[in-house]
C-alpha cells in the first residue's frame, strides 16, 4: 500500500475553513476519492455531545461511502479537527478508529498556522498481560473508563510486550476500556503510521 | 330460488375455478434484499461490498448474511442480540432505531446498509 494521499490544496483549504469556522468545537467529515487521490469532501455536522473535545460523524454522511463505491470511488479519508491540540491521533481516536482502509486526517489549530496531517490506524493482533503492562508503564485515563499507554516512536518496549509481536520502532497505543475495576477490560492495540500528504 | 344471485354466482365460481390460494402467498415469498457491507467487515465477506440475501426483516437479513459469512452478526449485534451502540444500520435512508429496530420489515427494493460509527476526540492525559 502506498503510504501517501493526494489531497489537493483546494480540499485542504476547505478542511481548514471548516475547522476555523467551527472552532472551538471539533469539525469532521469524509473524503471521496479513488486510488489514494482525494477528489471531494462530504462535510458532516459534529453530532457528539461534548463537541469541544469529541467528534462524531453523522451516520447519514458516513453512509455516502456506499454511494461513492457504487460510482467506482471510495471513502479515502475521514477528517476531523483538533482545535486546541496537535495534529496527531489521540488515544480516543485510536480506540474508536473503525475504518482501517481510510486515512485519518487531523487538522490542528493549535499553532500559528493550521496543520493537516494524515495517519493510518491499524489494529495489532497480539497477546500480552495487561496487569504486567500496567505495572511497567505510566498509563493514563483519557476519558471516563478509557485508559491508554502510548509507545512513542523508537522508545524501548516494556518487557510485558513480546518484541516479536509489536512494532520494533513505530508508535502505537495500547488502549483499554474498563468502566469499573471489576470489569473485564476491552483492549485494543493500534499502530499509528503517518501517511504522506501531497497536494498534487 | 336464489334471492341473492351474486352470492350464488360467487359460490359457483369458487367451486369450479382453480385454487386462488397463490394470491395470498405474497407474504411467504422471500425476496432478495441488498445488504451493503462496510470495509471493516469485508475480511469476513471475502471482500464482498454488498450481498443479496433473503429475509423479511433487518434482523433476518443480518442472520442470513451471517449464515453465509460466519462472524458478521457478532460484529453487529451485542450479547443481547441488539445492534451495538457504535454500529448504525440503515434501511434505505433511515436508521433502524427510528423505525422498528431489527424487526423493521424489508422488501426486494430496499437497501440495508451497515455503517460503523466514526468518532474520536482530543488528547486528554
Amino acid at each position: 500500500m502506498t503510504r501517501e494521499l493526494v489531497l489537493p490544496f483546494s480540499l485542504q483549504l476547505q478542511i481548514i475553513d471548516q475547522a476555523l469556522a467551527g472552532k472551538p468545537e471539533e469539525v469532521c467529515g469524509i473524503v471521496r476519492g479513488r486510488d489514494r487521490q482525494a477528489t471531494a469532501l462530504a462535510r458532516s455536522r459534529n453530532v457528539a455531545e461534548e463537541r469541544t473535545i469529541n467528534y462524531l460523524v453523522e451516520p447519514s454522511v458516513l453512509m455516502q461511502q456506499f454511494v461513492f463505491e457504487d460510482a467506482g470511488d471510495s471513502m479515502v479519508a475521514i477528517y476531523h479537527s483538533h482545535p486546541a491540540s496537535s495534529a496527531y491521533p489521540s488515544a480516543t481516536d485510536a480506540w474508536t478508529a473503525a475504518y482501517p482502509e481510510a486515512v485519518y486526517l487531523i487538522c490542528s489549530l493549535d499553532s500559528l498556522q493550521p496543520v493537516i496531517r494524515g495517519f493510518e490506524l491499524l489494529d495489532i493482533e497480539a497477546d500480552f498481560d495487561l496487569t504486567t503492562l500496567k505495572q511497567q508503564t505510566s498509563f493514563y485515563e483519557t476519558r471516563p473508563g478509557l485508559f491508554a499507554w502510548y509507545r512513542a516512536t523508537g522508545t524501548p518496549l516494556p518487557n510485558a510486550l513480546d518484541r516479536t509481536r509489536f512494532p520494533v520502532r513505530d508508535a502505537f497505543y495500547v488502549v483499554w476500556f474498563q468502566p469499573n475495576p471489576t470489569d473485564e477490560p476491552e483492549v485494543r492495540i493500534v499502530h499509528i503510521g503517518e501517511i504522506r500528504l501531497k497536494s498534487h | 330460488m336464489n334471492l341473492v344471485p351474486g352470492v350464488r354466482y360467487r359460490a359457483q365460481w369458487a367451486d369450479t375455478c382453480p385454487s386462488l390460494d397463490f394470491f395470498h402467498q405474497k407474504a411467504d415469498i422471500t425476496s432478495m434484499t441488498t445488504v451493503y457491507i462496510p470495509t471493516p467487515l469485508r475480511r469476513l465477506t471475502a471482500g464482498a461490498s454488498k450481498l443479496e440475501v433473503e429475509g423479511s426483516s433487518v434482523g433476518e437479513l443480518i442472520q442470513a448474511v451471517d449464515a453465509q459469512h460466519p462472524g458478521v452478526a457478532a460484529k453487529i449485534l451485542d450479547a443481547d442480540g441488539e445492534v451495538k451502540r457504535f454500529i448504525n444500520v440503515f434501511c434505505n435512508d433511515d436508521e433502524i432505531r427510528s423505525l422498528e429496530g431489527l424487526d423493521t420489515p424489508v422488501g426486494e427494493r430496499d437497501r440495508v446498509s451497515i455503517v460503523p460509527a466514526m468518532a474520536g476526540g482530543a488528547a486528554i492525559a
